[in-house]
């Protein structure tokens, strides 16, 4: 299996991967709360007028700072481009879904449900289920308000983790399965 | 940037939800989470914050729909929402609730509960039990005389004893004479209680003053035996005395 390259490479100047993500993470959020149709792909001009405006070896003070501008000007002109509208939202976009994907993805989360401890399970039942505050939470566990939001957070992205990495998983044995399947086709 | 500096949370929200704000202020938000890592942990954070509060139904209508129509716009932010939908999910729909035992749900509504909450019906309960147990010494006390009165009451209530008199009336001795001037009712039988008081008073002087009390399993239930009777000397006043307490005796 010949590994693809990430869809995301880093531009070629030196930015560490890490802080790489977060400032296209930032960028994206510009967009998103500007209501641009495709923020993935303003964030990458973004960098892509970096790259350019540092290719000479110049190197600015401040690099957020820097980047901020430089969306603030690929927004506006964004704002002149044609076509600039709101994405078309699928229709009833917060309802469940019957797909295949969806009903994989629903078994993905009840398998990862599965890995909880009973206390883990007990607290997130509490959280969801029973819709206790966070105050109450907190009294219930002996812990603070911001200590029991700190739980759960943990928790709930410690789920999220592993149901996208087993998301992911089965995307590429399916994509694989897809594969051999148009091989065997020929 | 200085922790001072950072706008607040309920603001990071309102910028989240698309909410109309001064252009002032978007960019400060802006500039904040672009140079502050806190203020861009905070913002993400709060973005979890919100899907968690929408799938929880928290959200108020104005912020839901703000929600749906552009936190949700975001394909970003519609995939974090499935995936934490698609967990969430399975503590409330999908997947069958573990069973749990009456006293594992009452630990754990104890669990959820303040700790002052949790003395009090500590308190409470100690209070209840307390008074139950009072209350459960009580009706046991009440039980065993009610017991003990009905065993009485059913022991006294014995078929009258025929035949069986326990004081001697010498015939020719003693005589009533209750229809008339002579001795009332002497003797009659014996009232629930099961006692039977069978008195003579001296009609004269020289005659003997009798009394008697006739223990119940003798005489058996019946009417009482009426006060005290006048009883004059007779020849046969032994015999009329027996027929009034219905003895059949020979």
């Amino acid at each position: 299996v010949i590994p693809e390259p990430p869809i995301d490479a880093p531009p070629a100047f030196s930015v560490a991967n890490d802080e790489y993500a977060r400032l296209r993470r930032r960028l994206i959020m510009f967009f998103e709360r500007r209501g641009c149709v495709a923020p993935d792909n303003l964030a990458d001009d973004c960098f892509a007028r970096l790259a350019a405006s540092t290719k000479s070896g110049w190197r600015p003070d401040n690099l957020r700072t820097y980047l901020f501008g430089i969306a603030g000007n690929v927004y506006l002109e964004y704002m002149r481009s044609p076509g600039r509208s709101w994405e078309e939202l699928p229709e009833n976009v917060a309802r469940d879904s019957d797909s295949p994907a969806a009903e994989d993805s629903r078994w993905i989360a009840r398998a990862v449900i599965d890995t909880l401890s009973p206390e883990e399970r007990e607290l997130m039942e509490a959280h969801y289920l029973d819709k206790l505050s966070w105050k109450k939470l907190a009294d219930g566990f002996g812990l603070t308000d911001a200590g029991m939001r700190v739980k759960v957070m943990r928790l709930r992205n410690r789920l999220l983790e592993d149901y996208g990495d087993q998301l992911n998983s089965i995307g590429l044995k399916r994509k694989a399965t897809d594969r051999s399947v148009r091989v065997d086709g020929l | 940037m200085s922790t001072g500096r950072l706008p607040d949370d309920s603001l990071l929200r309102l910028y989240l939800l698309g909410k109309r704000m001064e252009e002032v202020e978007q960019d400060r938000i802006e500039r904040s989470y672009f140079e502050s890592d806190e203020c861009f942990d905070r913002l993400l954070e709060i973005e979890d914050d919100l899907i968690d509060t929408y799938i929880r139904g928290g959200l108020s209508p104005e912020e839901r729909v703000q929600f749906e129509r552009h936190f949700l716009a975001a394909g970003r932010h519609r995939e974090r929402y499935e995936a934490m939908r698609a967990i969430a999910a399975n503590f409330f729909r999908d997947g069958p609730r573990p069973r749990h035992s009456r006293l594992s749900g009452i630990r754990a509504f104890l669990v959820m509960q303040s700790s002052a909450a949790r003395a009090a019906m500590a308190v409470l309960g100690i209070g209840a039990i307390v008074a139950l147990g009072l209350l459960g010494a009580r009706y046991a006390r009440l039980s065993t005389e009610k017991a003990n009165a009905s065993a009485l009451a059913a022991s006294s209530r014995l078929a009258p004893a025929r035949g069986e008199l326990a004081f001697a009336l010498a015939p020719g001795l003693l005589r009533s004479n209750s229809r008339r001037a002579g001795p009332r009712v002497a003797c009659a039988a014996p009232e629930d209680d099961g006692v039977t008081t069978v008195s003579a008073v001296r009609g004269r002087p020289e005659h003997r003053a009798w009394r008697r009390g006739a223990s119940p399993g003798r005489f058996g239930a019946g009417r009482r035996c009426g006060g005290s009777s006048n009883l004059s000397q007779s020849s046969d006043g032994g015999t009329r005395l027996r027929r009034l307490i219905g003895w059949d005796g020979d």
